[in-house]
């Protein structure tokens, strides 16, 4: 599996299992899985700036 | 609103069933989309895991040779971590799966997932514990 594919993966099954958590109402839950999501792409993105700046 | 319920399981049985099967406690609290969403993401994480040859056996002592207190403590929480997943992880290992620790280092994404799927059905657990305590209340 590619990173890119794995990272999707990780972000979509994290986003999806912060989401069900609690009691919220059904549109509440899809926007905390998207930004769940979005938070999770924009670390790894910046993660791998950072290491990219580190290790040159 | 979730109506109150009066019947609310018993703390063992919920700690095992929620173990066991990946958002079992929210099948006994009657909550079947967050049960069957739950299943659906520790097993497809567990999945993933075993497909990428992820570690899912207990650190062997030779294995953690050479290594530091800490660093031996942080591997058998991994694996500790990795058993959570209840059912899927159970049922893997069952089927023959095993890969040890140090095959897991190598795999190191489907060793994180593995990882990931036990600590996801233990966040369920810990919701649907502290949601049993709400409708009680």
């Amino acid at each position: 599996m590619s990173h890119p594919a794995y990272t999707v993966l990780f972000a979509l099954l994290l986003a999806t299992a912060m989401a069900l958590v609690g009691d919220r109402a059904g549109r509440q839950r899809v926007y905390l899985a998207v930004y769940w999501f979005c938070s999770a792409m924009a670390s790894v993105a910046a993660g791998a700036w950072i290491m990219h700046w580190v290790h040159g | 609103m979730k109506r109150p319920w009066k019947d609310a399981p018993r703390p063992a049985a919920l700690l095992l069933a929620a173990w066991l099967v990946p958002g079992g406690g929210y099948l006994l609290l009657r909550r079947y989309r967050q049960f069957a969403l739950f299943l659906l993401v520790v097993s497809i994480a567990t999945l993933a895991g075993v497909l990428l040859h992820g570690g899912n056996l207990w650190p062997a002592t030779g294995e953690l040779q050479g290594l530091d207190g800490l660093a031996k403590l942080t591997a058998r929480a991994g694996a500790l971590a990795k058993a959570m997943a209840g059912g899927p992880y159970l049922l893997a290992y069952l089927a023959g799966y095993s890969q040890t620790y140090l095959a897991g280092c190598l795999h190191e994404c489907g060793t994180a997932l593995l990882t990931a799927a036990g600590l996801l059905n233990l966040l369920a657990l810990a919701d649907a514990w502290d949601t049993r305590g709400r409708v009680r209340a």
